[in-house]
């Protein structure tokens, strides 16, 4: 195999890389030159004399002296029944803000939350989760941003001012007769809506606007039109075998990302069963994750879509006998896709994100010809998520400068950050008598308001959810508000003039509502008690299939023939790390490095290959791209041409210390346009204002210098020889010999298999890693400078052309070599080899010679450069009392000088090997779950124990797919990665 | 000043009136004292725990007015044994049960006619004492004159003497110094500390009537006057402000390296200038003895920095293993009971020690002193504060759970004989060499827990009767402690 994989430009064209925090040094003279140099600048004295001996002296003296200082041992006065100390309890709960939802569970250790788990109870999360999810904790102890009390008028006040401040001037807004705005984000809560509608009766001009700043408004209205109900439907990925995607990143940000993973991973899956894969094609202008792990990807511009959508219309039309309808050429040709598509009818799914009515409508016309409702698309059991209608959010802000909006509250938004003309909805605010904020923690509406009424953080609170048409789950407080904090709901509650606690009113209410849905438990107590321990309760979906009408495709067909293009268009797009902006100020999602760019710590705009070469552009070069907006320029490979992607999230002013400042807003230039906010606008020239600006990425990191890492092969030829692109795999194997005593691992064997087909490099495992093992955050600068910790990252190579190339993510950890070349080069045996297969890292022998380190092909061991723990240049969370509270207890906290690196969750393989041992029995496989395994939503990760000829490793080990990395210098790695097959035919570059 | 003066006016009126007062007293109630005094033990003894003499519910109701309640006959048949009065049906009894909760009362058979009598009677005749007039101002907590202090000190050490002339001075039982050894009268700062808390301890009457059986003895004959108390409370004032000191250890081992640093220094210079002593042999052995001594005492200290052997603090209340593990063979896991399953062995929570002294409310070395400190800390709700006597580093992981649960490991073999220790004492080092050479020498469990039924080589060396030590399980790996 000749194929050519390289992670950069600068890689694929051998020229030297840069990085941008390195500082030259005269590489001429030797290190120790250096030394000599500033020793003979500093002239010795005696004055040096005595301070250095004074030193000593002293450092002696304060050696000798020292004492064990007497700690306390303080128990409980009354024990808890369910708190031990040094056990974890597990909570059953809920995610959801606002965009995403996940079924959760809290692990809780002496009564602080410190990790989140996915629900296994959950259909939806099925014990996966998203790195939001994971990082969710860490806002929790945001000790810089989130509300201490409640505010008035921008100084601290007490509830009591706050309610008798809100319920007049609410009476005033009624009683005047203005209308009275509540502002929020999807509401997917039953007994939310029900605290909103006694809040309705109590004040009759109250309004509820549904405002999502990233909304699905288009798909929402176009099903409105063809099947006369406002819901979006649940896509089932795992059933189709042709999947199209418009700018739908489903995989990454798209309704449900979590689900549709790990659907999507379902089909993609091989085996000695499943021998078939589906094919995915993707139309978009950015590198979306969905689109880097298609089969085809066709990068156009946004303008072109239409185009492309109506041609495929028109050859399913022709074939199915519907009408066709007039359309520009089609910017890709796309016969052979259509022939595809109707080659498996029923079997297929045509998905689109783009927020406009007529597209939508048009591409529900072909899943609809497709005969993919009820089948791949099911409207029974519909998603309740993104339930904003963009025009009603103009609407409201159309009469606040009219006047005629007497109150306002916001909950969980945060429009003046990301409504699409910031000023006008700033000037109309000045016009409301009252302005009330529930947010939790700090942002630019909260700074806005006259009243701050904080929320508790989601998990301090009471919840319910139901994210899809007869899918409950309930949310629980796992610790005690930490500030002077009230729940949204209970605020809405005392303001509506009752005074029933909000955790009451959810209890009453589901043994009201639902008790009587179910038959398991007899009495409505059991009910209740029963499903806040399992945090789930679902029924079963009722068919239901809306009856399509057809009116609305030809003037829908008419208006997206009508898109016009322009010289350069930018889109925007939601990060995986950061979506809407919410999560800015979390430091684990702030240094998570983006997917495909592998930047951090900063948005940019992504340019491709071929304009920055028209344009003379290299990355770092600051562009002016609209009218006030101006950006440092990336070069993307795969970004289509005359196209400039940029991320929303960033230029947040009001954030907190971590977000504050960094990049730049783009939600103001996310404009109105035919009823929905339009993610892309036209723009002219794009120049360049002769500005550098450093970028952070991790791109070039750890470099394992372009050895045959990525193996890959297609779908024909891995069903005509199994190893096909693993040759070398057998080959090696053959060398593998050694004349040392074959060393015996008695008990368990340790190893990890990674299935590089399922993997989407969703990074839910980045963070899910740093959670657990109380990995530390460094910083933009140290991230320029190589220094960042991540234990697991995800290499992303390229190959083919820059232009459109294919894209390969590949998660790294330490690979747990049994014949590690780190070990054998430690002066101080600080790192070796445990009888269970670990590369053993004991990090109070290291004295941090970084031999290992340099010894390491895989580069995947990690120096502390700083006490990060307690260092305040590192102001991020692990410097303060309330941000350490997320460490977890059972992972030490390293010390600087010191080397670190994965360790398979040592910690959590001793804790399921005692519990085995104390329940008398032999360890189970899938008992133990690395941190990794346990968030991936595809499951790419299986973690086990190669000594158990009954488990699932010993199959993915032995499967023909299987290699490891660089094997071929004989490390004998544990960890085995299966190659990616990709479903493509013979021919590429057409659909 | 105003408030100085004025106490020292009732002093002098005090001291005129009071032995009149005592004097007609004692004449009045001697005769019936005794009879009172009886009823008051039983009562004490048997009924304290459930009822009270108030109309206040406890466990059983209040007992204010009883006798005009209940028949006085019937009272004496129900009190030694309710419960077969209630089998047999007797109607009121099976009110009384059912009114209670149906928490039977314990029987008293053992109390006679003429105990059930006086105890009767002194119920019946049961008036809550009233507050005995004093002298001084018994509120004072604090802000007390230097002169009121320094007497109250040399009252307490026995400088001067009591005016009543007793041979008891304070300090001899309520320290002042910590040790190492348990001594079981409360210090002089716990002292102070409960009767500085709000609604502490009324010193002026519980000098005057000791609370305990172990109080009442070891104060027999100890008269104080008002001001005499009032002096010492001046002085735990100040005592509770310091706290404890603690008693320097002889610095024998520094005093040992300096004499022989000396005698080398001196042998040195002889043997080069003074040569006074003619043997040149003697200055050789000095210098070899004394750089031996010298190197095995740097040795020593040296591994043994950071390590904590031997340690024995004193702790907050002058709770004894040996009374509660040795004496009444109470389980280790009783109290200690999530070492079976979690990472910690666990110190018991107030409530748990109330599950006994609810009922034990008196220490025979003790009285009652140290037990109250349970109940005064759930009623305060400060909990506390042990100071922890075995710890290790955070980066070593030490599970409890995987030692006593899994490993059957006896609770001795780290901790030793605890139940022979009235203060807790740190016996083994905890150093790395001791537990490594533990898991080389200790065999697992590898017949008995089916967990190593998977490993077939080591299961087949087991079952043929070979010791299977932890070591050949990874029981010295790095990853097994430090992670």
């Amino acid at each position: 195999m000749e194929k050519k994989y390289w992670k950069s430009l600068e890689e694929q064209a051998n020229l030297p890389i840069i990085n941008p925090g390195q500082k030259d040094v005269d590489a001429s003279r030797s290190l120790l030159d250096l030394i000599d140099d500033e020793i003979d600048s500093k002239p010795s004295s005696r004055r040096n004399f005595l301070k250095f001996c004074g030193f000593s002296f002293a450092t002696a003296a304060i050696a000798t002296s020292c004492q064990n200082p007497v700690q306390q041992a303080i128990p409980h006065l009354s024990k808890p029944e369910e708190v031990t100390p040094g056990m974890a309890n597990h909570y059953a709960s809920t995610y959801f803000d606002g965009q995403d939802y996940n079924g959760i569970l809290v692990k809780v250790r002496d009564g602080r939350p410190i990790k989140i788990e996915g629900n296994e109870l959950s259909s939806i999360s099925q014990g996966s989760t998203s790195a939001r999810v994971q990082g969710s904790v860490l806002s929790l102890y945001d000790d810089g941003a989130r509300f201490k009390s409640p505010m008035i008028g921008g100084k601290e006040s007490t509830w009591n001012a706050v309610d008798i401040e809100v319920t007049s001037k609410l009476t005033a807004a009624y009683l005047t007769g203005k209308s009275i705005a509540l502002v929020t984000s999807t509401i997917i809560s039953p007994s939310t809506l029900s605290v909103i509608e006694e809040f309705k009766t109590k004040f009759p001009t109250t309004k509820h606007i549904t405002y999502d700043a990233v909304s699905s408004s288009a798909l929402l209205q176009a099903n409105n039109l063809t099947f006369g109900t406002q819901t979006i439907p649940d896509y089932y990925f795992d059933k189709a075998d042709v999947i199209v995607s418009f700018e739908a990143d489903f995989l990454g940000t798209w309704l449900m990302p979590v689900e549709f993973t790990r659907r999507f991973a379902a089909s993609r899956r091989l085996n000695a069963e499943k021998r078939s894969l589906s094919q995915l094609t993707v139309f978009e202008s950015g590198m979306s994750l969905t689109g880097s792990n298609a089969d085809y990807r066709f990068p156009i511009k946004p303008s072109q879509q239409a185009s492309v959508i109506l041609s495929l219309y028109n050859e399913i039309a022709k074939a199915t006998g519907g009408t066709t309808y007039n359309a520009p050429a089609s910017a890709v040709d796309v016969t052979k896709l259509a022939q595809k598509l109707l080659g498996a009818k029923g079997k297929s799914i045509v998905v689109c994100g783009i927020n406009d009515t007529s597209i939508q409508i048009v591409v529900n016309a072909i899943n609809l010809m497709l005969q993919n409702y009820g089948s791949t698309i099911d409207f029974s059991a519909s998603l309740n998520i993104r339930k904003g209608i963009d025009e009603d959010m103009s609407a409201l802000v159309k009469e606040m400068n009219e006047g005629k909006t007497g109150a306002v509250i916001f909950y969980n938004v945060n429009p003046v950050y990301n409504y699409s003309d910031p000023k006008l909805l700033q000037d109309g605010l000045k016009k409301v008598e009252l302005t009330v904020s529930l947010s939790n923690a700090i942002d630019e509406t909260a700074a806005v308001c006259s009243v701050v009424a904080p929320d508790h953080h989601f998990l301090e609170s009471w919840n319910d959810a139901e994210p899809k048409k007869g899918l409950f789950s309930l949310q629980q407080p796992t610790i005690n508000h930490i500030y002077w904090t009230r729940q949204a709901q209970e605020s809405l509650l005392k303001w509506a003039g009752s005074t029933t606690l909000f955790s009451a009113y959810l209890k009453q209410y589901w043994q009201q509502n639902f008790a009587g849905k179910q038959s398991e438990y007899t009495s409505a107590a059991d009910f209740w008690n029963y499903t806040l321990q399992k945090g789930v309760f679902e029924l079963p979906a009722t068919p239901a299939q809306p009856a399509f009408t057809g009116q609305a495709i030809a003037d829908a067909a008419t208006k997206a023939a009508a898109v016009k293009s322009a010289e350069n268009e930018l889109v925007f797009y939601e990060t995986i790390a950061l979506g809407n902006g919410q999560h800015t100020n979390n430091p684990w999602m702030m240094e998570m490095p983006d997917p495909i760019s592998k930047v951090c710590w900063d948005n940019f705009a992504a340019i491709s290959p071929a304009d920055a070469k028209k344009l003379g552009v290299v990355t770092g070069d600051v562009l002016k791209l609209a009218e006030g907006l101006e950006l440092v320029a990336y070069i993307q490979p795969g970004q289509a041409e005359g196209t400039i992607a940029i991320a929303y999230g960033y230029g947040r002013t009001k954030a907190g210390k971590v977000a504050d400042g960094v990049g730049v807003n783009v939600f103001p230039f996310m404009k109105m346009d035919g009823g929905n906010r339009k993610a892309f606008m036209a723009t002219g020239a794009v120049t360049k204002t002769g500005k550098k600006y450093n970028i952070a990425s991790t791109q070039m990191y750890h470099s394992m210098e372009g050895r045959d890492i990525v193996r890959e092969t297609t779908l024909a030829e891995w069903k005509e020889k199994p190893n096909s692109g693993n040759e070398m795999h057998e080959e090696t194997e053959k060398l593998n010999v050694t004349l040392y005593k074959e060393i015996l691992y008695e008990g368990h064997h340790w190893g990890m298999s990674i299935d590089l087909n399922a993997c989407t490099g969703c990074s839910a495992c980045v963070i899910g890693c740093q959670a657990e093992n109380n990995v530390p955050v460094v910083g933009k600068a140290q991230v320029e400078l190589t220094r960042i910790m991540h234990w697991i990252r995800i290499d992303r190579y390229y190959s083919e052309n820059e232009a459109n190339p294919s894209v390969y993510f590949q998660p790294v950890m330490c690979q747990q070599c049994d014949n590690a070349p780190c070990e054998n080069v430690c002066p101080v045996s600080a790192t070796n080899h445990s009888s269970e297969g670990l590369n053993q890292m004991a990090y109070n022998r290291c004295i941090g010679t970084k031999y290992c380190i340099n010894n390491c092909p895989y580069k995947v061991r990690r120096f502390n450069w700083f006490r990060y723990a307690t260092n305040d240049a590192f102001d991020y969370n692990m410097n303060s009392d309330m941000g350490r509270m997320v460490l977890n207890p059972d992972v030490t906290v390293r010390e600087r000088g010191v080397v670190e690196k994965c360790s398979f969750c040592v910690q959590r393989i001793q804790e399921k090997k005692l519990q085995a041992k104390l329940e008398n029995r032999e360890l189970a496989d899938g008992d133990i779950k690395t941190a990794c395994m346990q968030v991936c939503p595809a499951g790419a990760i299986i973690f086990g124990d190669t000594n158990n000829k009954q488990g699932k490793l010993i199959d993915l080990f032995t499967d023909q797919r299987n290699y490891n990395l660089i094997e071929e210098i004989h490390t004998l790695p544990s960890v085995g990665y299966l190659t990616k097959v990709r479903n493509r035919d013979e021919e590429t570059g057409k659909a | 000043m105003h408030l100085q003066a004025s106490n020292k006016q009732k002093l002098i009126t005090f001291k005129l009136t009071a032995p009149l007062i005592l004097l007609m007293a004692g004449l009045l109630f001697s005769s019936v004292s005794q009879a009172q005094n009886k009823g008051k033990e039983i009562f004490e003894k048997n009924c304290v725990i459930c009822h009270k003499l108030t109309e206040e519910k406890l466990v059983g109701p209040g007992l204010k007015g009883i006798t005009e309640r209940r028949d006085k006959k019937w009272l004496k048949k129900f009190i030694p044994a309710s419960q077969d009065m209630v089998k047999a049906g007797d109607k009121l009894a099976v009110q009384v049960f059912n009114e209670n909760l149906k928490i039977p009362m314990p029987d008293h058979k053992f109390l006679t006619d003429d105990d059930l009598d006086q105890l009767i009677t002194y119920i019946e005749t049961y008036k809550p004492a009233e507050a005995k007039k004093v002298s001084v101002d018994i509120t004072k907590k604090d802000g007390f004159w230097r002169d009121e202090i320094v007497r109250g000190e040399r009252l307490f050490a026995g400088v001067i003497p009591f005016e009543k002339g007793t041979t008891l001075n304070c300090i001899s039982c309520h320290a002042v110094v910590a040790t190492d050894t348990l001594n079981f009268n409360p210090s002089a700062v716990d002292l102070a500390k409960a009767w500085q808390e709000p609604n502490g301890t009324n010193l002026y009457q519980v000098l005057s009537e000791p609370t305990s059986a172990k109080m009442t003895e070891a104060h027999k004959g100890l008269q104080l006057s008002d001001k005499e108390v009032y002096d010492i409370s001046a002085y735990l004032s100040e005592v509770g402000k310091k706290g404890m000191t603690w008693e320097k250890t002889f610095p024998a081992r520094l005093l040992l390296f300096l004499f022989l640093g000396l005698l080398m220094a001196w042998a040195l210079a002889d043997l080069i200038w003074f040569r006074k002593v003619k043997y040149r042999v003697i200055h050789v052995l000095i210098i070899i003895v004394g750089l031996g001594v010298h190197g095995t005492l740097v040795i020593q200290e040296g591994i043994n920095l950071g390590r904590t052997k031997d340690y024995m603090p004193d702790q907050p209340i002058k709770f004894s293993h040996k009374v509660h593990a040795g004496q009444n063979k109470i389980d280790c896991k009783y109290c200690h009971s999530i070492a079976d399953y979690s990472k910690s062995a666990g110190i018991p929570s107030a409530n748990l020690c109330l599950n006994c002294h609810k009922v034990v409310i008196a220490g025979a070395r003790s009285g009652k002193f140290e037990i109250k400190k349970i109940q005064r800390a759930v009623e305060s709700g400060k909990p506390i504060e042990w100071v922890r006597v075995h710890k290790l580093p955070d980066h070593a992981f030490f599970s409890h759970a995987q030692h006593v649960g899994a490993g059957k490991v006896e609770c001795k073999t780290c901790h030793g004989a605890v139940e022979t220790m009235d203060l807790v004492k740190q016996v083994s080092d905890l150093s790395m060499g001791w537990c490594v050479n533990c898991h080389r020498q200790t065999g697992i469990q590898s017949t008995t827990n089916k967990y190593y039924e998977g490993f077939k080589a080591l299961h087949d060396d087991a079952k043929a009767g070979k010791k299977i030590t932890a070591e050949r399980l990874g029981g010295i790996d790095c990853s097994k402690c430090h992670y």
